[in-house]
């Protein structure tokens, strides 16, 4: 009823990226750059106004729904927030079948099975399956929405600020866990973070966007010790690193 | 002889009542900030931090929370035993706080003006001070005083054209721009102590170096002592003189920040400075501390990171270790550490 369009945003402006099979890709930017946009076109969670997306050489923007659906279990995500993104009313063993009774026929026993397997591959276990989300820790919270995103054996993997919301100690335990993943399963990342010091570490390739645009784009060590854009020096040089002697505060 | 500190906490004990029991989240906090030193407290989720720097302004609400032991000093004064109305004068004038989300501290249906003279206002009826508005002014003038007061703070945090800005409403400013304000705001009292609990958490890291170079300036300024309480190892190493660390209730390690960043000691300190990944780190090998933090209704009966430590000991199960001091500006609660269990201190390793 008060609806009224004053404008359109650009959030996401010519963006260009291509990412290489079993790679990680990282997509760093601040707040209102794009970056999630960027995600939610990618799994046609929105329309782009123009463009191609295309996943293993197909151009999934031109899909028909149906197709678009069976494609999907290809592509998984993990959000920011581990609250936020597991129904609080739901069993552990109900959330990470939910993906497995949409797209598989698994029913009963082997379901069960399958969500333990799962659960087992992000080190958790088969204690866990009957207890809600409340029960447990970031850091483990955050395990259960890896486990619901490989259960269809995708083969990329969105993951956006996955470790934001969490403790340094258990961002760690997070970090290896996705390494390890990514090694045993030969899957495909894009990781999208603000966090410098994550991207570099796990990343193979970096691309700083800032304001819809790709600002510049490269392997993550070439970036990170010869960064050309200006936005991308001054992003670096903004990252507080852990040790007092390079402090820019101090003589 | 030393000079008396700003901040004395010494053996800080907190309980707080739940529905599931009695947690008890501080377990005999000590702290000691000198006047004109950042202190940064860092932890993390749920280690005390936040309830320690509560506590200094006495803004836990007993009950829930109980202080079974453990003494508040603030320049000399015991604050633990002050009344609600003496209280008054220190909260807001003599010690400020600041915290993280700066869009949930100012009410978005008035204007920054009203917000910030209210402030002024209400702090010079508390104290009486009216040389906290500026030149001495009439009753009448005290309004018109105390937004000229608030202007020249805001444009000494650095927001542009303030005499105009100052009549906009919080929404719109940016999350750098409200984070100023209500710096300015926490300065209206000329505090000694300012209280920032994640004060560049909500920010982008480009804003975050804004406000931390911000911050370097006003300490200097205005003679300030900063308690820094944050999560992040990397704006404490950037803006901390001093560094205490803290893990489900107890400060584990404390000192100079340089020292304790160069020399981490207590496993736990070790522990978060492994987990941040560095230019160095190879993918796969970043460590991290394997565990979870504690239950506080039961918590560990002797160290409390013993469950998580890599190097516990018997000993560790017993009672809680007392704080030592490596070197004048380092201290520790580690057995790892102490003469009884006949192990190394810092000046055993040089030999």
């Amino acid at each position: 009823m008060f609806t009224r369009t004053i404008g359109t945003i650009k959030a996401v402006d010519g963006v260009n990226f291509s990412i290489a099979e079993g790679s990680s890709f990282g997509l760093v930017g601040e707040s209102g750059s794009g970056k999630s946009t960027i995600a939610r076109v990618l799994l046609r969670l929105e329309e782009p106004s123009f463009g191609q997306v295309r996943f293993n050489g197909v151009d999934i923007l031109r899909l028909s729904p149906e197709e678009m659906r069976r494609r999907r279990a290809e592509m998984q995500i993990v959000f920011q927030d581990p609250y936020a993104s597991l129904n609080p009313r739901l069993t552990v063993r109900d959330i990470i079948a939910e993906p497995l009774v949409i797209h598989t026929d698994l029913r009963g026993e082997k379901l069960t099975a399958r969500v333990v397997e799962l659960l087992e591959l992000v080190n958790l276990g088969r204690q866990h399956l009957y207890r809600f989300p409340h029960e447990f820790s970031g850091g483990q919270r955050q395990r259960i929405g890896i486990a619901r995103a490989l259960a269809l054996h995708p083969r990329l993997i969105i993951l956006d600020e996955p470790t934001s919301a969490l403790d340094v100690s258990v961002q760690a335990q997070i970090l290896n866990l996705l390494d390890d993943l990514q090694k045993r399963l030969k899957l495909t990342y894009l990781f999208i973070s603000h966090d410098l010091g994550v991207i570099r570490y796990i990343c193979d390739r970096v691309a700083l966007i800032y304001h819809g645009k790709i600002v510049e784009e490269g392997a993550t060590e070439q970036i990170f010790t010869a960064p050309r854009a200006e936005y991308t020096q001054n992003l670096l040089a903004a990252m507080p690193i852990p040790d007092p002697d390079v402090s820019p505060f101090r003589n | 002889m030393t000079e008396q500190p700003l901040l004395d906490i010494r053996n800080l004990y907190l309980d707080i009542k739940t529905f599931d029991g009695t947690s008890h989240v501080l377990n005999g906090v000590n702290l000691t900030l000198r006047r004109g030193a950042v202190m940064g407290l860092v932890g993390e989720t749920g280690c005390g931090k936040t309830l320690t720097g509560l506590s200094v302004s006495r803004l836990v609400a007993t009950p829930p929370g109980n202080y079974p032991r453990g003494e508040i000093w603030f320049d000399g004064q015991d604050v633990m035993n002050m009344s609600e109305a003496q209280m008054r004068k220190l909260r807001g004038r003599r010690i400020a706080m600041i915290f993280q989300d700066p869009a949930t501290n100012l009410n978005p249906v008035f204007k920054i003006s009203e917000q910030m003279i209210d402030v002024a206002l209400h702090i010079v009826a508390e104290t009486g001070d009216t040389s906290l508005l500026g030149k001495s002014t009439s009753a009448g003038g005290q309004r018109q005083a105390a937004r000229q007061r608030s202007i020249e703070l805001l444009e000494h945090v650095g927001i542009a054209d303030a005499a105009r800005r100052i009549d906009g409403y919080p929404h719109e400013f940016s999350g750098g721009m409200r984070q100023r304000v209500l710096i300015a705001m926490a300065l209206l009292g000329q505090p000694q102590l300012l209280i920032a609990d994640e004060p560049t958490t909500a920010l982008d890291v480009s804003v975050q170096a804004q406000i931390l170079r911000l911050f370097n300036g006003l300490v200097k300024e205005f003679n300030l002592s900063v308690l820094l309480i944050t999560h992040n190892l990397g704006v404490v190493a950037q803006l901390c003189d001093e560094v205490a660390v803290m893990y489900a209730g107890n400060i584990v390690e404390s000192g100079a920040a340089r020292r304790v960043f160069k020399t981490p000691s207590h496993p736990y300190t070790q522990g978060l400075l492994r987990s941040i990944p560095t230019p160095q780190t190879k993918r796969g090998e970043l460590e991290g501390v394997p565990g979870n933090i504690p239950n506080l209704i039961h918590p560990p009966g002797g160290c409390r990171f013993a469950p998580r430590c890599p190097k516990a000991m018997p000993v560790c199960d017993t009672t809680f270790p007392a704080m030592t001091a490596l070197e004048p500006d380092h201290q520790l609660a580690c057995y790892l550490y102490t003469k009884e269990t006949g192990t190394q201190t810092n000046a055993d390793k040089r030999r």
